[in-house]
Parts: C-alpha cells; structure tokens; sequence
C-alpha cells in the first residue's frame, strides 16, 4: 500500500470546463506540503476535486488516500477515509450549534471511538484553549454570523478534534489580519506536534502563513497544471519577486 | 395537586354521524348542559348551516379544501368514556398538566402554586361548573361564534379544552401543559386563557391524533381565546402533530391590553388539510406581540395558514417570524398581514417568513401583506422560498456527515429558533423528533 495522498494525472471540468489539466502529487503523512499559484490557477479545484464536490467532475486520473481509491467514494466516506478540508469560505448551519455539530461529525468519523461525553467535551476545550477560543462559541450556530478570523480558526478546531490523516488548508490564511494568521499557524504547528503523522497540504496564493507553518515541500501551480517545485526557499522566492520569474520561466519553456 | 372525578359511561353506543341539530341536542344531553347553554349550541348550529367557511387561499389544491371535508360523515363526538390507554397518556411528570381525549379529560393535575398563588386552571367542563361567571364573562369575548362556518360548528358542539386565569399580579413559574389527544371523534376544544393585571403564564398545547378505527370524517375544530390585561405576559405554544386522517380548522385570537406583552408559538406539523389563523389585536397603548411560528406539510398536506398583528393602539410593537417548510407533494400558503390602523401612531411592526421546499412536488406560497392607516409608523416585511443550501450539505459531508444525516441536522436547525422558544424540555424534545420524522 502507497503511504500517502497520492494525485496522479487529475483532470477535472467545472460546467464542462476543464479547469485541472493533468496534476500529479503526493503529500506524505507526517509533512507540510504548500501548493502555491496565483489567483485563479486552480488550487481550489483541486481540494473540492479530492473532497468531492458535485460541481467538480475528474474527467481523468486517479486519487488515493493511504491506498483507498478516493474518487470511487462519496464525500462522507472521503472524510471518513481521513481527508479533511479547512474551507476557504466555510457554510453556516443557523440553527445548529458547534458543540452539537462537533459531535455529531466526530460520531460520523470515528463510529467506532465514541468518547463519553464529558471526555469529549474536555478534548474540545483543551483544543480551543490551544486556538485561543472562547468556550462561548460551542453554543454558537456553526459559522452562523461568524468573523472571517472565527470561520477560520473554527476550521482548525475541527481539524484539532477530528484529526486527519491527511488535511487541505485551503487559503486559511486569506482574510486574516496578522495577529489571527499567527494564531492559526502556531496552532497548526501544536496540532501537528500532537498528530505527527498527519500531512498537510496548505493551499495558499501568499505565502505569509508559511512564515508560520514551515513547508518541507512546495508544489507551484498555475493553469491546471504543477508547474514548478522545490524546498521552502521557493517560498521565500515568491514573497521576493512574485510569480512572473517563474511565469516566464514556464512561458519559456513552453517556446 | 387535585384530581379530578372522571364519569365513564357504562353502555357502548354507536356513535354519532353528521353535523345535524340531532346531534347537538344529544351531545347538550350527554354534557347535561343547562337550557342557556343548551339554547346557545342549537342558535351556534343555526349559524353554521348559514355562514360560509373561511377563504381557503391554497389554489393549488382546488379539489381538496374546506367544502371538500365531509361534514355529513363527521363523528362529532364520541359516546364512549376514556378507555384505560387514555388513563396511560399521562406518564410524565410535568407539574401542571390537563391530559384530554375525544374532549374528555382524563387527568388534571396541578402544581401546588396554582392554588396557593389563587390562579384558576381546570378542564373547562369543570370550569363551566366551578367558576361559571369566570368563564361566561369570557367565553365568546375574543372570537365571537359567527365568525365563520367553522367556529358556529365550534360552539355548538363545543367540548373539553382548558380554561386558565391568573389573577392580578401572579407570576406562575411552571408552564401549564395541555395535551389533547383525537381518537375516535372529531374535537371541538375550547381554550380560555386570561391574564389579569400583571399576572404572567406560559401555556404549552401539544395536540396528536391516534390513527382512525373506523369510518367517518374526523376534524379538529378548535377556538383559542387568549386575554392579556395590562401589563400582563402570556406565552402561548400550540403544538400540533395531526395524522392524515384528520383536518383541522383552528382559530386563535389574543386581545393584548396597555402595556401587555403576548408570544404565540403555533406549530403545525401534519394534517389532511389545516387552516389555520392567528391574530393578535394591541389593543392598548404600548401593547406588544410576537408571533413565532412554525409549519411542516409533507406527503399530500395541504396547510393554508394566516397570522395578523392588528395595531389599533399607539406606541405598539408586533414582530411575526414563521418557518415552514414542505416535502413530498406536500403544499402550503402562508399569509402574513401587518394591520396598522389609524388609531396606532408610533407603531412599529415586522414581519418575516422562511421557507425550505425540499422536494420538486412540494409547493408553498408566503404572501405578506401590509395594511397601514398610518404615516407616523414603522412596518418592515419579507418572505424568502429556498432551498436546503448545497454548499451547506457539502460543507457536513466533508465532515463525514451522510447526507440524509445532513439533511435532516440542517432542517431542525433551520426550525430551532422556533424549538428553542418553547419553555419546556419535554415539549421541545416532542416537536424536534416530530420535524425529523417529517424530513
């Protein structure tokens, strides 16, 4: 069995339109993984792809997780197979509270770990106090009326309670102001310290978040396709000189 | 507590067919009622025969509406006393509670505050016979018997309900729990609820039919007079789960006086077809009402429901917010109506409805209405109609929710602030399972 989520020639249409033009991937457990790219290359594509949104159709290639072939799932069974996806902009549910939510989430995950209640309700406080929450937000509707800050570090709650073997953070830096970005990458950092085998993949077209959350790997994209890789110093290129360098380095090639 | 002295009729007769002055004449017989109360059945009779029915507003369901209920089948009550399953509805331990089957009261059963604090809580047979005054005075006062077909139908074969007076000043902490159960007959209860100066209650209703046993129409007709004297705070909830086999056409009014402060929960959750409507009337300066209701129609129910905050005093404030939701074939018609007279300056009103149609055969109309006489107020409406939101069910399947699991977290939800509302764990357990059986 390959260890891994594992992305192997992907294509993937939105509406007919093909927006994924061939991805080949691998994000190990145990490391942090940033696929970067401007606006629009399709970053995103790729996490709803993997996570299953309907809107997303794989026309080719495969995805499996630790072995298990992805897309022959449903988007329960993704998430219950291991993969997480902190969203870029999560839904509310108006009505539905966090605590109820957590476990009733936690209950679909892990059927067979069920936690006495109050054992449960002290794994989610321990974890907010490490993401600096206030215990009044369990009796708040999921993402109902929520700041941008509050969405995303509710996000990393889920991700610290439910623990992945695999999690896609996607662009959970973007909307952040600097105090909430740190927040949440030293949070991640604590949560990996209790998870070391889960791997990361951090979706981010910026790379501030990666001041905090140091990627052993970093996959650039731009039009559907991975175009360019390397260690954390391709990182710091990027905040450096942006993506024309490497534009015009892929340009060139293609000429 | 007090008990109550129940008489169990010893010979099984054949019940009743059709809405006939037979019928009423033997019913004021059975109840032993006196030649007024007698005389008042047989001239609310007269009426029924002459008055037309309520408008039924849900086009779309021409075939099936309120000319369409079979009143020469109707069971218009039941002959038969509580059997020992009635005695066994009681099974829980709610302070105050009336328990009351086929207009029958089968349990009443106070909390010790209702005697020391000198409220009045009875079965209103009991009540006609105890405080007759009390429930003269009032009976009649808020919905008058001719309104229409249906509330002439009401009165002259009026039987069980509850009657509950608070006395100036008195604050009851403990809900008072009225549970109402249709078998064998139609039920045409009556609930009285008066408030006096200052006094406070919160009245819980939670109404269910048990499937039908044999042949005929069963209807629930029912009448809620609702009285708030100055100052005074009511809570009202009106909880209805209906089986299919029943159609219900109920009318609930509330007079709210200076300064007084009325909450209507009405919660229609099944039913053949059901016609219900709500009005609160401010009748008095700086009176305030609200209306948080909700409905339910799946499978082929057809619910043709209407609130009214009428404004007919200044400084009065009125805030509607109704829930629905329909599934299956099935349809609903919510008409919300702001009424501001020219009597109500610096009057403030809103009005809002949400729908979730969860399945291409399900239909719902949610027509506000604004009626003002006034330019010194302030009204606001809305209505919206959506679906269940797929990001939102994506969003619970990425957590490894499945979707009918999903679905179902995502429409009690939707309903909980009306669940959340209702002063009673027990009562809000019954109605969430109920919306999830619905879903």
């Amino acid at each position: 069995m390959d260890k891994g989520l594992i992305v192997r020639g992907l294509r993937v249409a939105v509406e007919s339109v093909e927006i994924l033009k061939g991805i080949d991937l691998t994000v190990e457990p145990g490391r942090v993984h940033a696929l970067m790219g401007p606006n629009g290359s399709g970053k995103s594509t790729l996490s709803f792809a993997l996570t299953g949104h309907p809107k997303y159709a794989v026309t080719s290639g495969t995805a499996t997780l630790d072995g298990a072939d992805l897309l022959a799932l449903a988007p329960h069974e993704r998430a219950r197979a291991g993969l997480f996806l902190s969203f870029q902009y999560p839904a509310a549910i108006p009505g539905v509270s966090v605590a109820n939510f957590l476990r009733s989430a936690r209950t679909a995950l892990k059927p067979d770990e069920a936690l006495p209640p109050a054992k449960f309700k002290r794994l989610i406080t321990e974890k907010m106090e490490l993401l600096g929450m206030e215990p009044a937000m369990l009796t708040r509707y999921v993402n109902d009326g929520f700041s941008g800050g509050e969405k995303k570090r509710l996000e990393m709650l889920q991700m610290a309670v439910f623990q992945p073997k695999y999690a896609i953070l996607d662009e959970t830096d973007s909307g952040l102001d600097v105090d909430a970005l740190r927040a949440v990458g030293e949070s991640v950092n604590a949560l990996r310290a209790a998870n070391a085998e889960t791997g990361l993949l951090v979706i981010t077209h910026y790379p501030r978040i990666l001041k905090y959350l140091k990627p052993d790997r970093v996959h650039v994209m731009m039009d559907g396709r991975i175009v360019k890789e390397g260690g954390a110093d391709l990182a710091d290129h990027i905040e450096r000189d942006g993506y024309d360098p490497i534009r015009e380095e892929v340009s060139g090639g293609v000429a | 507590m007090a008990s109550l002295n129940v008489g169990v009729s010893p010979e099984r007769e054949t019940l009743e067919r059709g809405a006939t002055r037979a019928a009423v004449e033997r019913l004021s017989a059975i109840l032993g009622d006196d030649e007024v109360e007698r005389r008042a059945r047989l001239d609310a009779f007269e009426s029924f025969q002459r008055l037309p029915p309520p408008p039924w507003r849900l086009s779309r369901s021409l075939k099936r509406n309120l000319e369409s209920i079979d009143l020469e089948r109707l069971i218009p009550f039941s002959t038969e006393g509580p059997s020992a399953e009635d005695y066994e509805a009681d099974a829980d331990s709610s302070p105050t509670r009336i328990v009351c089957v086929d207009g029958q009261a089968v349990s009443a059963r106070l909390a010790a505050e209702v005697a020391a604090k000198g409220a009045y809580i009875a079965p209103l047979e009991a009540a006609l016979r105890e405080r007759p005054d009390l429930v003269r005075a009032n009976l009649g006062r808020v919905v008058a018997n001719e309104t229409h077909r249906f509330t002439a139908l009401h009165a002259a074969f009026r039987r069980g309900g509850i009657v509950v007076y608070v006395p100036r000043g008195v604050v009851l902490e403990e809900p008072v729990e009225f549970r109402m159960i249709v078998d064998r007959a139609a039920g045409f209860p009556h609930l009285l609820i008066v408030a006096d100066e200052d006094a406070s209650v919160r009245v819980i209703e939670q109404i269910e039919s048990r499937p039908a046993t044999g042949e005929g129409t069963r209807i629930l007709c029912s009448v809620r007079e609702i009285v708030a004297a100055r100052g005074a705070r009511i809570h009202h909830a009106a909880l209805q789960r209906l089986g299919d086999d029943v159609a219900e056409i109920a009318i609930l009014r509330a007079s709210v006086n200076r300064d007084a402060t009325v909450e209507i929960a009405p919660v229609v959750l099944g039913g053949d077809i059901v016609k219900m409507d709500v009005e609160a009337s401010l009748d008095g300066e700086g009176a305030d009402a609200h209306v948080l209701g909700g409905f339910f129609a799946s499978e082929r129910e057809a619910f043709d429901l209407a609130s009214r905050i009428t404004h007919r005093a200044p400084h009065t404030t009125g805030n509607a917010v109704v829930l629905g939701a329909a599934n299956g074939a099935g349809q609903a018609a919510f008409n919300g109506m702001i009424s501001i007279q020219e009597n109500g300056p610096g009057s403030e009103s809103n009005l809002k409805s949400r729908t979730l149609l969860l399945s291409p055969k399900a239909h719902v109309d949610a027509v506000p209405g604004l009626e003002i006489a006034n330019n010194d107020v302030k009204a606001y409406h809305g209505a919206t109609i959506g679906e269940i939101d797929e990001e939102t069910l994506f969003f619970c399947q990425a957590r490894g929710i499945a979707p009918d699991v999903a679905r179902r977290m995502i429409i009690t939800g939707f309903f909980s602030p009306v669940v959340d509302a209702i002063p009673s764990l027990r009562a809000r357990t019954w109605l969430q399972q109920h919306i999830e059986a619905k879903v």
